[in-house]
């Protein structure tokens, strides 16, 4: 195998292509600078909307609609649907398997207690789970 | 006329006061939001840090997009540069470039010497280029990529950017002695690939001393 010395291959390396910067790349780089400047001050962060503001766009959306007291009552009724539907607890009666001493357990109430609950307010649901 | 030109003097000698500025005074306008200390930054720099950027990438889309990332992020972040531990801009700039290069060569995880090669190859001008093709060039490129990163950027800083081994030492973030360690085992590497491939034979380069 031939081999070579330092100084041949010092020659071979000095072969390798010379990179020629692209015209205009300084210009780009300024600009992208400016973009990003521009683009930082212009963000607004998500969480800066409060909560009256929100409240009054909304308002100024249901007025400005074509029939505005139509438009609040769909609203009403569809926020109080939706609240109800996140708040609302599911009755004893309808779970399956739920025990009075499991009640008591999570609640912390005495068995006698959760009994005297449900004896006031769904007796005749729960009775075949107990 | 008159108010014009005196106008258009003094804005000269302000751009021109700026322009000489050191590197350093620059960065400490950047970090006040001068965006004109950045330009003439960017201008004064950018073609130096492209050529390590290329010479790491060997693709000319992803060493611009390497020296400009690295440039926004001084942009964004000038106070990472302190220029109380002594260190030169150059030096730190260095590394932050290199850094970002790596970064994307291990992300696109294979190696690969394109097109671009071209571009650059046929604007090299000199003996050389009469005595060796560009296919030879090609396959020196191929083998100096094939080195392993530590080896490769230690060639390139040292050999390609004039980087004394003591600054060098200080962008890898290594000792002088590993510098020298690297450079030794890169070039041994070098001259394997080089007469094991027959990339260019003891005879080709004897040839080209002849001619």
């Amino acid at each position: 195998m031939q081999s070579l010395d330092e100084k041949q291959l010092d020659e071979i390396l000095q072969m390798r292509v010379q990179p020629q910067s692209p015209e205009g790349l300084s210009e780009r780089i300024v600009a992208a600078a400016h973009q990003r400047k521009y683009e930082e001050q212009n963000k607004r962060p998500a969480h800066s909307v409060g909560v009256w503001e929100r409240i009054s766009g909304t308002i100024e959306a249901l007025i400005a609609s074509p029939k505005p007291v139509f438009a609040t009552v769909v609203f009403v009724f569809v926020v109080s649907g939706l609240f109800v539907g996140m708040n609302g607890q599911t009755p004893y009666s309808k779970r399956s398997n739920v025990t009075v001493q499991q009640v008591s357990g999570a609640s912390g109430d005495s068995v006698d207690d959760v009994s005297a609950y449900v004896f006031v307010y769904e007796l005749w649901d729960v009775e075949d789970t107990l | 006329m008159l108010m014009a030109e005196t106008m258009s003097q003094d804005r000269y000698s302000m751009v021109s006061e700026q322009e000489e500025k050191s590197d350093d005074i620059l960065l400490q306008e950047i970090a006040a939001g001068n965006a004109e200390a950045f330009s003439i930054l960017v201008h004064r720099h950018s073609d130096r840090f492209y050529g390590l950027a290329w010479r790491l990438t060997s693709n000319n889309q992803e060493a611009e997009d390497v020296v400009q990332d690295a440039f926004l992020k001084l942009w964004s972040a000038p106070e990472a540069f302190d220029s109380s531990k002594g260190v030169k801009f150059t030096t730190w700039f260095y590394r932050v470039v290199s850094n970002v290069a790596i970064d994307r060569i291990r992300k696109r995880k294979r190696f690969w010497v394109t097109d671009d090669f071209d571009s650059h190859a046929s604007q090299t001008q000199g003996a050389e280029e009469s005595l060796v093709d560009r296919e030879q060039q090609f396959l020196l490129e191929q083998a100096i990529q094939r080195l392993p990163e530590k080896q490769r950027l230690a060639l390139n800083l040292c050999f390609y950017e004039g980087v004394s081994n003591k600054e060098a030492a200080e962008i890898m973030g290594v000792g002088v002695k590993a510098i020298e360690s690297l450079l030794m085992r890169a070039k041994a590497k070098l001259k394997d690939m080089l007469v094991r491939d027959n990339i260019i034979t003891v005879k080709e380069l004897k040839n080209a001393k002849l001619g």
